[in-house]
């Protein structure tokens, strides 16, 4: 190895070339020009590489600049060669060089597929002009949205979860009448009372669930006056923030429509006595008679209005001459006459129209009466004519009286319409038949109103009387059929017992034909006593005595007194209230009911280890209500037969004594009294306790 | 009429006079062999399903049939029939009623509720007597039931 890399062995490059210096120059020369340039690229990529760290495919960049600065070592070493026989060195170089490129190759065309997919450059630019033309065109859609709603008619509020208002538009601050910034720093329970802070959460909540919610309710002004709204509340969640984006509509008017509407409905449906409530606005249609005067006034030439009794105006006035509106009027004695004559005309007649000269100037005036029934309720007046007879004269004398100018005066005075006193009788004859018309109407309006009111409830009564009719009749189907059941009963027992007796007769069998005999005659005494418990509580309902009062502590005495034998039969401890109070109630009844309470509790709670102990008295409900109770420590009843117990028949234990009507018979006395009867019991073995209510005694 | 191995029938009965009749009825037909009495509709589904005093097995042997009136204390009859029908245990077991209503509701309901057959108990004694033995004749003897 030392031998061959001796220098000495080898011979110069430029033997090769003759050292003819033409041929060694341009050989130079190209070399050390291409390997200066093969220098000078690398490190400008390196710089660009440095300066530019988010280059795309960074590591062949590198590659490729390594490649091209070892390039130029290998024309460095070329050149090098020429006088100095270096070719291991250069040999090196080569391979240096040979492997740089073999890397970047097999580095580079596998990614070459990604390398083409990347975006040129041009591409880019006309894309990022294309986003920007696009934001552009959104940002001008966006103002017009933006002006859209800021113009909207209509209130709109960005509200935060918090409630506070975010954003609103021109039309919430000039219906409040804020300034944005006062608007902005509010939160919604300011503006709306029905919502105050404690509320807004559920409200929020509410909205959240239900994405959209329409309301009705009122806003509060800023001088403090409430508005009538309708609001639409839309959830919205934008980003992970929630809003309430609420458009508002004001409904005052709607509103105050709905009220006339109904105090309308009212005063024409309230009885006819009440006459004297019915306004003239109430019985028709302002604008429809606003179209009527208007139309009479100038097919005839003369002034017209309808005012109330007092004189108030109800219609605006149509063609009122320039000489009574704008001059007589505006001064303070003309205003003084020409109410005075106004109240004159306005006087009720019903036989025809009144006519006279104006009090006030003396221009022909001519009025009658609208009534309902024999009810004055307003006046028809028109005139403002000048009849060729009158005297100018004293109708510019007037204008000195009252004041005013003579000279405006008289033009107007020029302009009053012209007719005969005969052509302005017959305009006010015509008058009189169409308000005489108008009279009638209202009062078929009245008529009418009432007819359909009276309609509509007789038609409520008779179908609340249907559904009390049916619910009778199905009480009634359910009695006949518990009736025939229970009477069948014992007329089966009978039947067939009789059937067998023959047969115990045939088998001589004594003690079987006596055990028969009494089957059959227990049933037929039951037969009797269920036939005379379903008179009794057949009489409960169709005959009472008139309520007196009733001193329950009396009558509970007088109740156990009655049943004393049962009771010591049963060693019963009977426990009553000191202080049971009044009520009002069917005395026979009452003690009825008492002795078949008592009479249930002894027989329920007997035959147990310990005596039976009855408790009798009243306590009052949370509601107020005084409830009456008669509770015992007998077997106690499961809960969902508590109800059944009262039905007839009903025995939970078939062994009991009785017929099952006991129960049935209270419970028909309290509710012919309008009380309700329950029994409640901790169930099976804790006792059982019967309420009540009557109505009490008022002190 | 002799059969294999005694039929258990269960009388679900509110009045004593008439199961005293049925049981009555039966017996002079030679029918109640093994017949069990109950006086509500509660005993009658304990009795069925084994519970409280029916606890025992050997005390409650699975009824064969059952004679079942509707109007009963604390469960009614239509209640008990239709826990029963709706009891895969128990939806084999033939269910006649036997009752003294005939209003077709009542008819309609407990053939809703899969009642095996109606029978309205006579007034008349002979008709009494004849619907027994048929009765006894035709669910005891004659009629096949499912295990």
């Amino acid at each position: 190895m030392a031998h061959q890399h001796m220098t000495s062995s080898y011979m110069e490059h430029g033997l090769c070339l003759n050292w003819e210096k033409p041929l060694v120059f341009l050989h130079v020369g190209s070399d050390i020009l291409t390997a200066i340039s093969y220098y000078s690229i690398p490190i400008a990529m390196f710089y660009f590489a440095y300066r530019r760290r988010d280059l795309p495919f960074f590591k062949i960049f590198i590659m490729f600049a390594v490649f091209i600065l070892s390039c130029g070592t290998t024309h460095l070493f070329a050149a090098y060669t020429i006088y100095r026989p270096e070719y291991w060195i250069e040999g090196y170089i080569k391979a240096f060089t040979a492997i740089v490129s073999v890397v970047t190759a097999v580095i580079f065309i596998p990614r070459l597929p990604e390398a083409l997919a990347f975006p040129s450059l041009a591409n880019s630019m006309n894309e990022i002009m294309r986003l920007n033309t696009e934001l552009k065109q959104k940002n001008v859609e966006l103002q017009m949205a933006n002006h859209s709603i800021e113009k909207l008619l209509d209130p709109v509020y960005w509200i935060s979860k918090g409630g506070k208002i975010l954003r609103v538009n021109e039309a919430a601050c000039t219906s409040l009448g804020y300034n944005r910034e006062e608007m902005q720093g509010l939160s919604l329970p300011d503006l709306d009372p029905h919502f105050p802070a404690d509320r807004w959460l559920e409200h929020w909540e509410n909205l959240k669930t239900s994405g959209s919610i329409r309301f009705e309710t009122e806003h509060k002004c800023k001088d403090g006056s409430l508005q009538d709204v309708e609001v639409v509340a839309n959830y919205i969640c934008y980003e992970g923030e929630e809003f309430n984006c609420a458009t508002v509509r004001n409904i005052s008017e709607r509103k105050q429509l709905e009220l006339i509407k109904e105090r309308r409905l009212l005063s024409l449906t309230s009885p006819l006595e009440g006459i004297g409530d019915v306004q003239f606005t109430d019985l028709f249609d302002l604008e429809e008679i606003q179209l009527i005067q208007d139309a009479f006034a100038s097919a005839t030439g003369v002034a017209s209005i309808i005012t109330d009794t007092e004189g108030r105006p109800i219609t605006k006035p149509s063609n009122f001459c320039d000489l009574c509106m704008n001059i007589i009027r505006k001064t303070e004695k003309g205003f003084e006459n020409c109410c005075r004559s106004d109240a004159m005309l306005g006087k009720l007649n019903p036989d025809g129209p009144i006519m006279q000269p104006c009090m006030s100037g003396g221009l022909w005036d001519g009025g009658t009466s609208i009534k309902v029934g024999n009810r004055h309720i307003a006046n028809w007046l028109i005139g403002q004519v000048l009849d060729e007879s009158c005297d100018m004269e004293s109708m510019m004398i007037y204008a000195r009286e009252i004041g005013a100018d003579e000279e405006v005066y008289n033009q107007a005075l020029q302009k009053v319409k012209r007719m005969s006193v005969e052509q302005f009788r017959e305009v006010c004859n015509a008058l009189f038949l169409i308000a005489d018309q108008l009279s009638i109407m209202a009062l078929q309006n009245i008529q009418q109103a009432r007819h359909i009111t009276e309609k509509e409830k007789s038609s409520q009564e008779r179908e609340l009387l249907i559904n009390q009719l049916q619910e009778k009749t199905s009480e009634l189907e359910r009695f006949i059929y518990t009736v025939s059941h229970d009477l069948k009963s014992p007329l089966i027992t009978i039947s067939g017992f009789l059937g067998f007796l023959k047969e115990d007769f045939k088998n001589r069998d004594e003690a079987e034909f006596n055990s028969t005999i009494s089957r059959i005659s227990l049933a037929s005494e039951r037969m009797k006593q269920l036939l005379d418990e379903l008179l009794e509580l057949s009489r409960i309902g169709r005959k009472t005595n008139p309520p007196e009062k009733v001193n329950l502590n009396a009558l509970v005495h007088e109740v156990i007194d009655v049943i004393s034998g049962r009771i010591q039969e049963f060693g019963a401890v009977v426990e009553i209230e000191p202080d049971l109070p009044e009520v009002m109630a069917d005395r026979c009844r009452i003690l009825q009911v008492y002795e078949n309470l008592i009479d249930n509790a002894v027989k329920f709670s007997s035959g147990q280890e310990f005596p039976p102990h009855i408790m009798i008295g009243v306590r009052k409900s949370k509601e107020g209500e005084q409830q009456f109770f008669v509770g015992d420590n007998g077997i106690g009843i499961k809960s969902q037969y508590a109800a059944k117990i009262f039905e007839l028949f009903e025995k939970l234990d078939p062994r009991s004594s009785g017929t099952g009507v006991g129960l049935a018979i209270v419970k028909r006395v309290i509710e012919v009294h309008g009380g309700r009867i329950w029994a409640e019991s901790e169930g099976i073995g804790h006792g059982t306790t019967f309420y009540f209510t009557l109505p009490l005694v008022n002190v | 009429m002799t059969t294999g191995k005694p039929v258990n029938i269960l009388l679900v009965e509110d009045n004593p006079d008439h199961a005293a009749l049925v049981i009555k009825g039966l017996r002079s037909n030679n029918i109640a062999n093994s017949l069990v009495h109950v006086e509500d509709g509660e005993s009658a589904l304990d009795y069925i399903f084994r519970r409280g005093r029916y606890a025992d097995p050997s005390s409650s042997p699975r009824p064969d049939l059952i004679l079942l009136d509707l109007r009963l204390p604390r469960v009614d009859g239509l209640e008990v029939l239709r826990t029963l029908k709706t009891n895969e245990d128990t939806i084999r077991i033939p269910v006649v009623i036997l009752t003294t209503s005939d209003a077709e509701m009542d008819v309609a309901k407990a053939y809703d509720y899969h009642a095996n057959s109606y029978m309205v108990k006579p007034v008349s004694f002979e008709h009494f007597m004849e619907l027994m033995k048929t009765l006894g004749c035709y669910w005891v003897v004659f009629n096949k039931c499912a295990g």
